[in-house]
């Protein structure tokens, strides 16, 4: 898609990076032009913002009113109050929210939010097949500027506009649900905008718990809220369908477990309370009983969810499938894998429960998102002529089918295209030859070692163009879902946030800026920390093998050396005092930056005990760990990763063998 | 007088002398005839008669041996003692000065003669008591008689209750529980006794089961050399990691061998009762008390009492209430050990994390606290609350060494330095202070500790700067050249149990490494042809073999990429980052950054 902004503003943007005015794709440095990247998404990022003569806000009046819908949806209204909020908090003139019935008919003086009969009558196209379920439109016809997404159950884009308008008329910019940037001003000049938004993936999540714990962080970033349209179901969602309390004593022969793990006699099945099964349990796809009573119980699902028009099917998290002679019959008259026989049941249930809605909605469509993972990414493709080829027509997905790879082995270190990712590459290619209603589900960090700084900056941006590239719609990473995690997380949350909407942005660009914005005065040592950690890392990466899955282990002295721990020790006591020479004069300030200075430092205190404690006197390592300690429980910080059965796992009983080192 | 008519007055009164005032004058009496060998009380400075002195007075005395036309001073003890050893005359000299600063002496003599007299030329053993049916040294004590002018030293002969004792271990005589029995240690000289004991024995009710107040108390052999001497109706019981103390009375038990000050800390807990259904019940401990004995003077007590109020634990020093509360527990429940740490160098006593909880102010007596000697005597006791059941407590390590069952001594001696010796990272030509340093062992005896200090350069040479050297005097180390000093203390008891403690300093010059480059870093390249990029050298402050250094890039897509030449080629549009990073041993870094476009 085409990427332009032709921008004429009084006042400077905090997004730089956005506002470069040539086509051509290069910029005057001062010591010659430099060649820009240039990356054309999928999406759409146009914008034309005219400053005019006319007067929007000044000396705190305007004649402006925030107009939204008669039945305006909540999205539209929160973008609307987003407006008059920070408006007035930096000029300090309230514009005034009106339902369209309460203003004149004459009136044009108005910042349409949504869905206004205005709009309707504006003729500005937001149809959702083009700007999708997450874009915007910002339209300025003579008076009146036009913010809306499209017409979808949620008007999510409509929000995403009024966002977007901030930003060009005072710089509004979310760095964090902590840190939002605007510019004051007296006078506002009223901007003629012509501004379309279309996010390069039309769905964006991050799994972390600091995410999904708090909305606000969620829309500030553009980011979406998990299962707000769709059925409240898990990733691994097929026992969820068919619970095994409630059907596996009475049917045995629908799920399948291997004998290594679970007696596949039907006489235990009231086991699975201890978990056992549902470990390692899976559903037999071939069984028809089975599938006839997914479907009754599926379709409840959706009668009981009104408003969901996605449901995410995912097999149970486990590397197997049924082997049971049916499946086994069923992936021979197929002539295809168990993905393939996957997709056979997944499109019939899809019709089916489609249908079933349909004849009590029948508006309300559907998409049934399978997730393929584990046994079952492999996709049901063969080579033919050096070309991948569906091994039936039956197993390619149905339209309203969307396929989540889900790459859980792969090598989280490396991009996709590398050659320990090979294997992985394939499936997404061979899935792409199936279907163009991709999506994914990727991590993005490591599960062992939450503390580290899971090494995918170098990987990030590449990656996700390479999923988009492949046409992968949505995007989602993984991260720790029920604990606050590595250090660096703010940063990744807002770069990859960034990313996810434009993949023509790039990494290490937003980092900085991020870092610029975040860390206050320490932002030259916090970048300084990144650079070296970046730096580093590669080093150990090239030549100590340090790569890997997300199971990885991160936590050796031989890639952690002294002198790199020392270098980031001596950079964060340096950013620690700056503070500390502002604690008495600006408390506030020091309180607002400390804790995001100090979590920057978790991993290099981590390590300065961990693997150096000799290094350092009594005194010293006292006193660190007795800061690490107060740092992780202030971020409530328990465990060091996923595995959490023995006592190792937690970090206070690594803070115990510190201080059983220096004390005795 | 102001200018408002307020009128003060101040006046000085002067006290004018004649010029002929008489000059100040002293006189004391003493002197008189003394026997070689024996304490000499002189004249306190008080009995000195002074006149005519402008102001007040002061008195200073010294004594002097007149040897020929030299004075050779003498040594007073506290009390105002001399010990005249030499035939001849000493004197008593008291010096005056009065507020005008003008000076007189008076004096007197003492004449010194033989006279037979038999001294002890020794230090004197202390005996707290014996366990029964135990083996012990006894010390020798020496002896001089003055029947000449320099009398030979000689050992005085040794006897236990009335029977001359020839040398080798003595054994305690065996005792029954609740026997009092006591033996007389007598050394003599000539048939004269020079000094004298009564030393309680004591019998530590090895495996004997005793009933008192209806319990069964289990008295069982402590291990080698870790002796209690135990109140009556007190038990002693080595349980896995600790040393269980029980009382059927009030009284507690005294660890017998002495315990260093320096380092002196203590763990202990009220123990956890439980009932026959293993749930906890009332322990009956009211108060954990330790008492702390100067071991050379007995009057250098110090009481401190760990009690439970509303629920925390709170000392009371010498019966008096500190108001501070500490970690530990005496309910029972808790798990959590008394920790009493003795800070011998501010006379403070603390609490397990180190934080002070009040500064030791008088002995038991009320005598002003001046600090301990060089040992201590413990004695732990619990008190009660019902008298008539007892109570335990475990006692965990006495100074860092553990009371644990061991059926012989596997435990090394302590070391500790004066203070905390900082170890890590100096800058080359720091001048360090290695610090004085002891070792003790409560449970036997040191039998060597010494210190090393060996060098290794950063290429891995070593040489020894000292070897094997007495470790008790504080010793300055000058970093002269960069590399690693390993300091290392090693001490090791008379059961061949040993331990090091070691320091690691490392001397090193602090500077960021500077990379220069052999050239201009290209702005510019082309898709599919080589990069070429300048080489580059690095000066390290200190060229060692961690030393790291290398040239990488960043990709237009962020792609990181270390190369192994001084090369690339550029696969996408964009800006390529090239950077070269060098990292010394020491944290010194840089990063130099450049940008290429690649189209």
């Amino acid at each position: 898609m085409k990427k332009w902004l032709s921008v004429l503003l009084t006042i400077p943007l905090v997004f730089a990076a956005s506002c470069s005015p040539d086509e051509e794709s290069s910029v005057d440095l001062g010591d010659g032009s430099e060649v820009l990247e240039n990356y054309d998404g999928p999406g759409i990022h146009e914008a034309s913002v005219v400053k005019t003569d006319k007067t929007f806000i000044a000396a705190g009046e305007s004649e402006y009113t925030i107009v939204v819908p008669d039945e305006y949806y909540d999205y539209e209204y929160m973008g609307a109050n987003l407006i008059s909020d920070y408006l007035y908090a930096a000029t300090g003139c309230r514009l005034e929210i009106a339902k369209e019935s309460e203003i004149a008919d004459g009136e044009t003086k108005i910042i349409s939010v949504g869905d206004t009969e205005r709009l309707r009558d504006s003729g500005i196209s937001v149809a959702e097949s083009y700007l999708t379920s997450n874009g915007f439109r910002i339209v300025t016809q003579g008076d009146t500027t036009f913010i809306s997404g499209a017409r979808t159950p949620l008007r999510l884009g409509t929000l995403y506009g009024a966002q977007e308008f901030l930003k060009h008329t005072i710089g509004w910019h979310a760095y964090a649900v902590d840190e939002v940037w605007y510019n004051e001003a007296v006078y506002l000049p009223y901007y003629q905008m012509d501004v379309v938004e279309v996010p390069d993936f039309e769905e964006r999540k991050i799994g972390w718990y600091e995410l999904r714990s708090n909305e606000t962080y969620l829309h500030y970033l553009r980011l979406n809220i998990s299962n707000e349209h769709a059925l409240p179901f898990s990733a691994h969602s097929h026992f969820e369908v068919l619970p095994l309390a409630t059907y596996a004593n009475a049917h045995p022969d629908w799920y399948y477990c291997p004998d290594t793990y679970y007696p596949f006699d039907g006489s235990t099945w009231s086991k699975e309370t201890d978990g056992t099964f549902s470990i390692y349990g899976q559903l037999c796809i071939s069984n028809e009983e089975m599938k006839e009573e997914f479907i009754k119980q599926l379709t409840n699902w959706f009668i009981e969810y009104p408003d969901a028009d996605y449901c995410n099917l995912g097999i149970q998290d486990n590397s197997y499938h049924c082997i049971c002679d049916n499946c086994v019959a069923k992936m021979a008259d197929y002539n295809t894998n168990y993905a393939g026989i996957s997709v056979i049941f997944t499109n019939e249930v899809a019709e089916r429960v489609q249908a079933n809605i349909h004849a009590l909605s029948p508006m309300r469509d559907i998409t049934f998102q399978m997730m393929v993972y584990n046994a079952i990414i492999p996709p049901p493709v063969h080579k033919e002529n050096e070309k991948w080829v569906a091994d039936n027509p039956a197993v390619v997905p149905a339209e309203n089918v969307a396929i989540m790879y889900t790459p859980l082995g792969y090598n989280g270190s490396e991009t996709l295209d590398h050659q320990f990712n090979s294997q992985y590459y394939d499936y997404l290619e061979g899935w792409a030859v199936l279907t163009d209603n991709l999506t994914s589900y990727v991590y993005g960090m490591n599960f062992t070692w939450y503390l580290y700084s899971h090494k995918n900056w170098d990987i990030m941006q590449a990656n996700w163009r390479i999923l988009a590239e492949h046409g992968v719609k949505s995007a989602y990473n993984q991260g720790a879902l029920v604990d606050v995690a590595a250090q660096w997380s703010p940063m990744k949350f807002y770069v990859e946030s960034q990313l996810m909407w434009d993949l023509s942005l790039n990494f290490d660009d937003l980092a900085y800026e991020f870092i610029e914005h975040y860390y206050g005065i320490c932002a030259e040592e916090i970048r300084d920390m990144y650079d070296l950690m970046t730096t580093y890392v590669e080093y150990i990466h090239a030549k100590l093998g340090y790569t890997g899955n997300v199971y990885f282990s991160l936590n050796k002295k031989e890639y952690w050396s002294f002198s790199y721990v020392e270098a980031g020790r001596m950079i964060m006591e340096k950013a620690l005092a700056k503070l500390e020479a502002i604690k008495e004069s600006d408390p506030e300030y020091y309180e607002k930056y400390y804790d995001r200075v100090i979590r920057v430092y978790l991993e290099n205190m981590y390590m300065q005990m961990e693997f150096h404690r000799s290094e350092y006197t009594a005194t010293y390592g006292n006193a660190i760990t007795d800061l690490f300690e107060r740092t992780i429980n202030k971020f409530n910080m328990v465990y060091m990763g996923d595995w959490r059965s023995s006592e190792t796992s937690r970090y206070d009983y690594h803070i115990a063998q510190w201080r059983e080192f220096y004390n005795g | 007088m102001d200018v408002f008519g307020n009128v003060s007055e101040k006046s000085v009164a002067v006290d004018v002398k004649d010029k002929n005032y008489p000059a100040l004058s002293a006189q004391i009496a003493g002197g008189g005839d003394y026997k070689a060998g024996s304490l000499v009380r002189i004249q306190p400075i008080e009995g000195v008669q002074v006149s005519n002195e402008l102001g007040k007075a002061s008195v200073s005395v010294a004594v002097y041996y007149q040897d020929g036309n030299d004075e050779i001073p003498v040594a007073i003890d506290p009390r105002g003692d001399i010990f005249v050893d030499k035939v001849g005359v000493y004197v008593a000299r008291y010096t005056v000065m009065d507020e005008s600063q003008r000076k007189t002496t008076c004096e007197y003599e003492m004449n010194v003669t033989l006279g037979g007299v038999v001294a002890i030329d020794d230090s004197i053993p202390v005996y707290v008591g014996f366990v029964s049916g135990e083996s012990y040294d006894i010390a020798e004590l020496h002896v001089k008689e003055y029947s000449s002018e320099n009398p030979a030293s000689v050992p005085a002969e040794i006897y236990i209750d009335g029977t001359k004792f020839e040398g080798g271990k003595y054994v305690a005589p065996t005792t029954s529980f609740g026997e009092e029995k006591s033996v007389k240690i007598e050394y003599k000289y000539n048939g004269g006794v020079v000094k004298d004991y009564v030393v309680p024995v004591v019998n530590l009710y090895r495996e004997i089961v005793e009933t008192v107040g209806g319990f069964d108390i289990k008295r069982t052999e402590l291990n080698m050399d870790k002796t209690f001497v135990l109140g009556e109706n007190t038990s002693v019981e080595v349980d896995g990691l600790f040393v269980r103390l029980t009382g059927g009375a009030n009284n507690g038990a005294t660890f017998i061998n002495k315990t260093a000050v320096k380092g002196l800390k203590t763990q202990f807990i009220a123990d956890t009762a439980l009932d026959a259904d293993g749930n906890v019940v009332d322990n009956n401990v009211a108060a954990i008390e330790l008492t702390l004995v100067d071991a050379l003077n007995a009057n250098k007590v110090i009481k401190l009492s760990y009690s439970l109020s509303n629920g925390v634990v709170v000392l009371s020093v010498n019966g008096k209430p500190t108001g501070k509360s500490t970690a530990g527990s005496l309910d029972g429940v808790g798990t959590d050990r008394i920790l009493f740490v003795y800070g011998y160098e501010d006379g403070t006593v603390r609490d397990a994390s180190g934080s002070e909880l009040c500064k030791l102010e008088t002995y038991l007596n009320g005598d002003p606290f001046d600090g301990f000697g060089e040992y201590v005597y413990i004695t732990y006791s619990v008190v009660r609350k019902d008298e008539t059941n007892p109570a335990s407590i475990r006692v965990y390590s006495l100074c860092d060494q553990s009371l644990s069952v061991t059926k012989s001594d596997q435990v090394a001696p302590n070391i500790y330095t004066d203070g905390e010796f900082v170890g890590g990272y100096y800058e080359l030509g720091s001048e360090i202070t290695v610090p004085a340093a002891s070792s003790y062992d409560v449970i036997s005896t040191v039998k060597s500790f010494t210190l090393s200090i060996t060098y290794t350069d950063f290429a891995g040479r070593e040489s020894k700067l000292l070897d094997n050297v007495d470790p008790s005097v504080a010793r300055k180390l000058k970093l002269e050249k960069a590399g690693a000093y390993h300091i290392v203390w090693r001490t090791e008891d008379k059961n061949g149990n040993a331990i090091e403690k070691s320091v690691l300093i490392t001397a090193f010059v602090k500077k960021d490494p500077i990379i220069t480059l052999g050239g201009d870093v290209p702005t510019r390249g082309k898709l599919g042809e080589i990069v070429k990029l300048p080489t580059y050298s690095v000066e390290f402050a200190v060229e060692q073999t961690e030393n790291l250094s290398y040239i990488m890039i960043i990709s237009p897509s962020n792609r990181y990429k270390m190369l192994d030449t001084a090369e690339f080629e550029p696969t996408e549009r964009g800006v390529y980052r090239v950077r070269y990073f060098a990292l010394d041993a020491f944290g010194g870094n840089t990063i130099l950054e450049y940008r290429i476009s690649c189209e």
